[in-house]
């Protein structure tokens, strides 16, 4: 009896082992979560929670292009020639100004070149919140990953709008392969 | 016309040939390094080799397993993000801006994307070009990014700064005797004649233009004639008639993408002034040639001889009338009666001869053309003098010259003597470049000023129509250059920039127009546009009085060599090899012979038949002063006793692309009778017995009896519309057509084979957009070649004058794809909206949809091509995705520039228009031959050109419905012929 419970012990966590290897494996690569420090220690809680700070104030090419971009240094301090100018953090904007050597952000978010995804599309045209695939921004003293932003998930999204193939062509962001890989 | 079964072959089914010994044989030796392929390294795959016993076998398999989830400890890579420092005001990440600038004298538009110049399309805006562009300017790009562009000046070849090089420079001038030269190319820009004029006058130089294939004869004809020292403006939508005599008008000749448009409105069969007619008579082949509508092969000879005839009929001087052979006699009748019974008509001629050029011009007075359909038209330009260029060479060898400079020109290469003047070059004390890459002159030269690329430039040009386009930069110099009127500027103590110059200029000859008082507006909507119509600056000149009787007698007293007429001619790509170091231009088949990456001999097919020459053979030819030796072309349509080089090539001092390609030819250029002769060269050919197989894109010749190209005549075309053409087919249908090929978007395209000349801009257009790669020489000769979209030539009739259809062949988009149902990864799909999808990353490159292609439209990446060079990848397209080794890819239809028309159209919230959406080949299309757009929008060009009746899909008969679509070509053939 001993022998068969450790037997089916020894398999559960065998087993249990199996499954969280799965899962782990399943998400190689996708960086969900990834919070890297950043070279200006800015908080996304302040600016966006609580001084609620619009989006688009900073990266507003979101409704333009492709990319929603990171905001030129010199649009912080609109701002910060006024507000906190002794913050160190601060002083490193300014320094990079006057240097003309620009802070290096680490990327948080990526897509890969194959995959073209297109912001204006979904926030100029679909109107989305940009929390939906962010997450919330708001909370957020270090900015990290929200979501897998893989393929999957891209997919589910499009799917569970409605706008996705193949049945619905005339809205677009269909399933066609090449409305993003080309 | 290839010959490559006799290549020895690499062992395999893949039809290589090996190289003949001797040639380069590596890629890598003569490529840049685009191209640059990676060849798998020696022993890569022995590890994994089948040889291995089953123990190794399974220790690699273990190895690999348990390697497999070592993978997720990888850290994640951290990749920088690096905002701008200030805001651009008018730049988005992501988002392309266009700015327009000019060209080699062609209104463009450039695409930037974050600052960097990705691709040059034609300016809608402006009359003359109406947003056509030629193959050079589609490689423009390229050519910015050139790493062999030299990085600063240099004095003595040591690299200076510039406040040094110009104090060096102007005390060098100022203590050198002897007289000062500047040599140019022709100046069409107002502001820079201006400030040359003033460089003449404060600092003494006497200014000559040069151009190393002149029209000098024409320019000297008109002066003559007219008064005016000017080229010839050509009129050709309004001609009926069109006459040439060796002039390659929709090539090489004038303002070709003006007159390719023009021409082309006339070669639309419905146009309601109806179809022209084109007469050709040429030596060799041309790109014009091959689409007229009666073509003859004559040597230049007998062409002088016709025209001295068509001259003395038409003229009515019949002291200038000459006995001809019959055939010749023939030729000159049915020319006269086709002018006279023109309404209106144009004849022109390439011929440097200054009296041809006079009798061309009392043709075209008598039949009344001056004003209609050509005018000759004075500026402020300045044009080419062979005369003034030949005496200073004459002058540097007697030792008169103290100083020279060369703007732009690189006689040392394309002069027709360049030993001559190279000794005449060492007994000039001061010696300057503006070459922007080394070159042969500058190399001998002790100051080198690198001038700026066109596209980082400030300057204006006096175009045709009474057009003045400007050119501004693009992006910053990449390089330490400077604009050459800058150094001009430098050295004149002037201060400010160019621009500032340019600016004043305009601002001094600003009066109020056209509902523009200030000239901050002018100025901005003329930088906005690019283009600008600015009549005063034209003024046409009139017919005055001249000689040409005694001109005809000149061209008769002629004396021509013995044996073999040695003639040269450009290619549409290289032209006169001013940007031979550009791989796309080398690498885009020649619109007549389909060969790449090389020149050589055209020979004519009985002349290869009687010499046993074959295509591919390696042989001399030699004049008295000169020979090369070079691989033979056996090419129909070129004359029995006349054999033609390409100038441009054999560039001994032009980077890595263009250094040592094919041979020089402008040695057989002669200096006879006050001009430039590029034609009458005589001497012998031999053969060296050894074989260079060409690097063919295109080599079979035949459409093997299908009627993959239809045609039919004018007079047919009048009587039924569909004339040429065959009805519909019904093919049987075993299943439904899915609803979705109904719905919705549905991209077409439709092709007039009628307008298309075969230029092949549409080719390079293709390239630059979608980051097609360049392969080499080596590769294109083992049919690897890359690009997305091919002109198809067919030759029909006779051998020595044959007719000529061109057929550009992309990806068809086939509705019953045949690709799609042998790929076993589902790597290629049908799109929704009628798109034969490529996706990348699925392809495992078992080309099965290659091989069950009825239109051999796939190419297959057999390496991965190197895109490392750090200045030529800044020209890849970012929306393209860079294809790697052992992956499939074929025409999209431009997708990239679908979506971007689509998100535009949805981001202002309005349904999309024809228009909205263009794809790359469309908009580069000179004579807008390419249509595209949503069949389903019943109000669109596209949908029009599906009901043409001349419309028709190639292969019909294999029911695989392309969404291509060609239209029947309508030849305007008179019903005598000669």
């Amino acid at each position: 009896m001993k022998k068969l419970i450790g037997a089916f012990v020894a398999l559960a966590a065998f087993g249990a082992l199996g499954a969280y290897i799965v899962v782990q494996a399943r998400s190689i690569g996708y960086n969900q979560g990834y919070a890297p420090d950043q070279p200006v220690k800015f908080s996304h809680k302040l600016h966006a929670g609580d001084l609620k700070m619009d989006c688009q104030y900073c990266h507003f090419a979101a409704d333009k292009g492709r990319h929603a971009g990171i905001p030129p240094t010199e649009l912080c301090l609109n701002c910060h020639s006024q507000v906190k100018t002794n913050s160190p953090e601060i002083k490193k904007l300014q320094e990079a100004l006057d240097s003309g050597e620009n802070i290096q952000w680490n990327r948080v978010n990526f897509f890969p070149d194959y995959a073209y995804f297109n912001h204006a599309q979904h926030v100029n045209v679909a109107q989305l919140d940009c929390k939906q695939c962010h997450g919330p921004v708001d909370e957020m003293e270090i900015y990290y990953q929200h979501e897998k932003l893989n393929m999957g998930w891209c997919i589910n999204c499009h799917r569970d709008k409605g706008i996705a193939p193949p049945e619905d062509h005339k809205r677009a962001a269909g399933g066609d392969c090449q409305k993003c890989h080309y | 016309m290839s010959d490559n079964k006799n290549d020895k072959t690499c062992g395999t089914s893949c039809g290589c040939g090996t190289p003949v010994e001797g040639y380069w044989q590596n890629v890598e030796d003569k490529l840049p390094t685009e191209a640059k392929t990676q060849e798998f390294a020696d022993g890569e795959f022995d590890s994994f080799s089948i040889k291995k016993d089953r123990r190794s076998f399974l220790k690699i398999m273990g190895f690999s397993v348990s390697a497999l989830p070592l993978t997720g400890c990888v850290k994640i890579p951290v990749r920088k993000a690096i905002p701008y420092l200030e805001k651009q005001a008018t730049q988005y990440p992501g988002v392309a801006n266009y700015f327009a600038t000019t060209f080699k004298g062609n209104p463009v538009m450039i695409k930037v994307r974050e600052g960097r110049p990705i691709k040059a399309e034609g300016n809608k805006l402006s009359v003359a070009t109406e947003g056509g562009t030629d193959a050079q300017i589609q490689a423009s790009i390229l050519d910015l990014y050139d790493s062999n562009r030299l990085r600063s000046a240099y004095v003595d070849g040591k690299a200076v700064e510039w406040d040094e090089f110009d104090k060096k420079l102007k005390s060098a001038i100022s203590e050198q005797s002897g007289k000062k030269v500047l040599v140019t190319r022709e100046v069409t820009s107002p502001s820079e004649i201006k400030l040359i004029n003033e460089f003449k006058d404060s600092m003494g130089f006497d200014h000559v233009v040069y151009e190393p294939v002149s029209r000098y004869g024409i320019y000297k004809a008109n002066e003559k004639a007219f008064g005016a020292f000017a080229p010839n403006t050509y009129f050709l939508e309004d001609a009926d008639t069109i006459v040439s005599f060796g002039a390659d008008f929709l090539g090489t000749f004038g303002n070709n993408v003006q007159q390719s448009a023009d021409y082309s409105k006339r070669r639309v069969p419905t146009n309601p002034k109806g179809l022209n007619k084109h007469i050709h008579v040429e030596a060799l082949m041309s790109l014009t040639g091959s689409n007229a509508d009666h073509r003859y092969t004559r040597s230049v000879k007998s062409q002088r001889e016709v025209l001295t005839n068509v001259y003395a009929s038409i003229a009515g001087d019949s002291s200038a009338k000459a006995k001809l052979s019959e055939a010749d006699q023939k030729l000159a009748d049915f020319v006269v009666k086709e002018l006279k019974a023109s309404k209106s008509s144009v004849l022109m001629s390439d011929d440097n001869n200054v009296d041809v050029q006079v009798m061309v011009a009392a043709i075209n007075k008598a039949l009344g053309n001056y004003g209609n359909t050509v005018k000759v038209v004075k500026t402020e330009a300045v044009y080419a003098n062979d005369e003034q260029f030949n005496k200073l060479v004459e002058d540097m060898n007697a030792g008169k010259i103290g100083t020279a400079m060369f703007l732009g020109t690189n006689p040392a290469y394309n002069f027709h003597a360049p030993k001559t003047f190279v000794e005449g070059l060492k007994k000039v004390g001061i010696r300057v470049s503006f070459a922007l890459a080394a070159d042969e002159t500058s190399t001998l030269c002790n100051f080198v000023a690198p001038d700026n690329h066109a596209y980082e430039t400030w300057s204006d040009n006096m175009g045709v129509e009474g057009e003045v386009s400007f050119t501004q930069p693009v992006i910053q110099p990449l390089f330490g250059s400077r604009m050459a009127t800058e150094t001009l500027m430098a050295l004149m103590d002037k201060e400010g920039s160019f621009h500032d110059y340019m600016k004043a200029n305009w601002k001094n000859s600003f009066s109020p127009s056209n509902g523009i008082s200030v000239f901050e507006n002018f100025w901005n909507k003329a930088l906005h546009d690019g283009v600008m119509q600015v009549s005063s600056m034209f003024s046409e000149a009139s017919y005055g009085s001249v000689n040409a009787s005694s001109s005809a007698k000149a061209v008769k007293a002629i004396k021509y060599g013995k044996g073999l007429n040695v003639v040269t001619y450009q290619k549409f790509a290289i032209q006169d090899g001013d940007m031979a170091n550009n791989p796309l231009l080398h690498e885009m088949p020649d619109p007549i012979t389909k060969a790449t990456w090389d020149n050589y001999i055209m020979v004519s097919p009985s002349f290869a038949k009687a010499n046993n020459i074959k295509s591919g053979d390696v042989v001399k030819v030699e004049t008295e002063s000169y020979n090369v030796t070079l691989p033979a072309a056996v090419i129909p349509g070129v004359e029995a006793n006349t054999v033609a080089v390409a100038v441009g090539y054999g560039r001994t001092q032009s980077g890595k692309v263009g250094t040592g390609m094919g041979a020089n030819a402008f040695p057989f250029v002669t200096f006879a009778n006050g001009s430039f002769d590029y034609n009458t060269s005589f001497g012998k050919l031999s053969k060296t017995g050894a074989h260079r197989g060409l690097a063919l894109s295109q080599t079979s010749m035949s459409m093997h009896g299908r009627d993959i190209v239809r045609e039919t005549t004018l007079e047919k075309f009048e009587s039924d519309k569909g004339a040429g053409n065959k009805p519909k087919m019904k093919l049987p249908q075993i299943y439904p057509v899915h609803h979705q090929l109904q719905e919705g978007h549905q991209w077409a395209m439709a092709i007039d084979l009628n307008t298309c000349t075969g230029c092949s801009t549409c080719v390079i257009a293709c390239n630059t957009e979608n980051n097609v790669p360049v392969v080499g020489r080596t590769e294109v000769h083992r049919r690897r070649d890359m690009h997305w979209m091919r002109i198809d030539r067919y030759f029909a009739g006779d051998e020595q004058e044959p007719e000529t259809v061109h057929m550009p062949m992309l990806c068809q988009h086939c509705e019953n794809a045949p690709c799609e149902n042998v790929c076993p990864v589902l790597a290629t799909v049908h799109s929704s909206d009628g798109i034969n999808q490529q996706v990348y990353n699925r392809c495992i490159g078992t080309r099965y949809c290659a091989n069950n292609c009825p239109y051999k439209v796939r190419r297959f990446n057999w390496f991965n091509y190197d895109h490392s060079d750090e200045y030529a990848r800044l020209a890849l397209n970012p929306d393209v995705s860079i294809r790697s080794r052992g992956v499939m890819e074929k025409c999209s239809f431009c997708m990239q520039r679908i979506q971007e028309g689509k998100l535009k159209a949805k981001r202002e919230r309005r349904e999309l228009q024809p228009g909205d959406i263009e794809t790359a080949c469309q908009q580069s299309c000179p004579t807008n031959a390419i249509v595209f757009g949503d069949m389903n929008d019943k109000n669109s060009p596209i949908a029009k050109m599906l009901e043409n009746p001349r419309t028709y899909t190639v292969l019909e008969e294999l029911n695989v419905k392309p969404r291509v679509n060609y239209m029947v070509k309508v030849r305007n053939k008179s019903k005598e012929e000669v």
